[in-house]
């Protein structure tokens, strides 16, 4: 069956489906929460309990005097990221119990894709990665990531064009965490390996920061 | 402006009622209209499976990415976002991935069902006798899930 397109519609402003669905609320659609970074208590809040030392304020900027290339991860966030791949993370939902600076988010985005791409060729099948995304999403279920959201990140990460604009932070942490556990799970790396990518990440995302 | 001649094919009342809103001007909008129809509602629905199945099985997958932001763009909605998620969800569940589409909300199922019926099923790019056939399909798979001994429990996925 072919699609159907009246031009004479088009240059209409007025909407097709008179707006009697109001859009959802986040908090009406069911889906369980991911934990958002942005929702941690501030250190200061006197109601909420301090964060552990250990995983607050994760930080992907290389110490002074460092430098990337190495093959030795440097960074907080890149330990973090090791101890998320072998299932040692303090949280097992995705995003750590803590506050992440950007460096670190740009850490794991980076190192999400260099995963990605090391396990699919740009163009994979869909049903192949829409395999790899379900297991591992079931294998992370306490952390309720939607399929498709992981899904379309991997897709993004190939370089297609994918809607993920309005993804927010902490779906983007958990998938980037998660979906890199699991594809260095999948691919067996060992820990020469698996320190070589993320030392990579810190480097290139080290650069970019300094741009 | 109904299609002259073509209501008396449907064989339900709910039939009926769609093919004369597919035969509107703008049909999303005229079959959102429907909405306080629960038999209409429900034949949308499995007309939704129907035009669905037969436009989509047997294509490369990433089709139904480029078919979402084409209809979406076309419609004036937001194209790069969860709308987009969400109607690729449901056209994906209809075609073997159910579970893909278990997080979209009742309500916005419906509106999207209106988007992608409108445009799939919409005359007169589809043949008037392939019309009848997709409605009549969608009456059948109706009958079939409404026999007691078909019925489940809870909500079928579409």
């Amino acid at each position: 069956m072919k699609k159907n397109r009246r031009r004479s519609q088009q240059g209409s402003s007025e909407p097709v489906i008179e707006p009697v669905i109001a859009p959802p609320v986040a908090d009406e659609r069911g889906r369980r929460r991911l934990h958002r970074v942005e929702d941690t208590a501030p250190a200061d809040d006197p109601e909420r309990p301090q964060e552990s030392p250990v995983v607050a304020a994760l930080s992907g900027q290389l110490p002074p005097g460092v430098v990337g290339g190495t093959g030795t991860i440097g960074t907080d966030a890149g330990r973090y990221l090791k101890q998320a791949a072998r299932d040692e993370a303090p949280s097992r939902l995705g995003s750590p119990a803590g506050d992440v600076d950007e460096s670190a988010r740009r850490v794991w985005q980076i190192a999400f894709g260099l995963m990605v791409r090391r396990r699919f060729e740009p163009d994979a099948a869909l049903a192949e990665i829409s395999r790899t995304v379900a297991m591992a999403v079931h294998e992370h279920a306490a952390a309720g990531l939607a399929i498709l959201d992981a899904e379309m990140l991997v897709r993004a990460a190939l370089g297609e064009a994918v809607p993920v604009g309005d993804l927010d932070e902490g779906v983007l942490i958990a998938v980037h965490l998660l979906l890199f556990a699991s594809l260095a799970d999948e691919l067996a790396l060992g820990n020469p390996e698996l320190d070589a990518i993320i030392a990579e990440a810190e480097e290139k995302a080290s650069a970019l920061m300094a741009v | 402006m109904g299609q002259i001649g073509t209501l008396d094919k449907a064989a339900t009342a709910a039939g009926r009622l769609i093919l004369e809103a597919l035969g509107e001007e703008r049909p999303a909008r005229s079959l959102s209209r429907l909405s306080d129809s629960p038999r209409a509602v429900r034949l949308l629905r499995e007309l939704f499976t129907v035009a669905v199945r037969r436009s989509f099985v047997g294509r490369e997958s990433r089709d139904v990415t480029r078919y979402v932001r084409d209809l979406l763009e076309y419609q004036s909605l937001p194209a790069s976002g969860e709308l987009a998620r969400e109607a690729e969800a449901m056209i994906r569940g209809a075609i073997g991935e159910p579970e893909l589409a278990h997080g979209v909300p009742e309500l916005r199922r419906f509106e999207l069902i209106c988007h992608v019926v409108g445009d799939l099923t919409r005359p007169p790019g589809v043949p008037a006798t392939e019309l009848f056939a997709l409605v009549d399909q969608a009456e059948q798979r109706v009958a079939r899930f409404d026999r007691p001994r078909n019925r489940v429990v809870g909500r079928r996925t579409v």
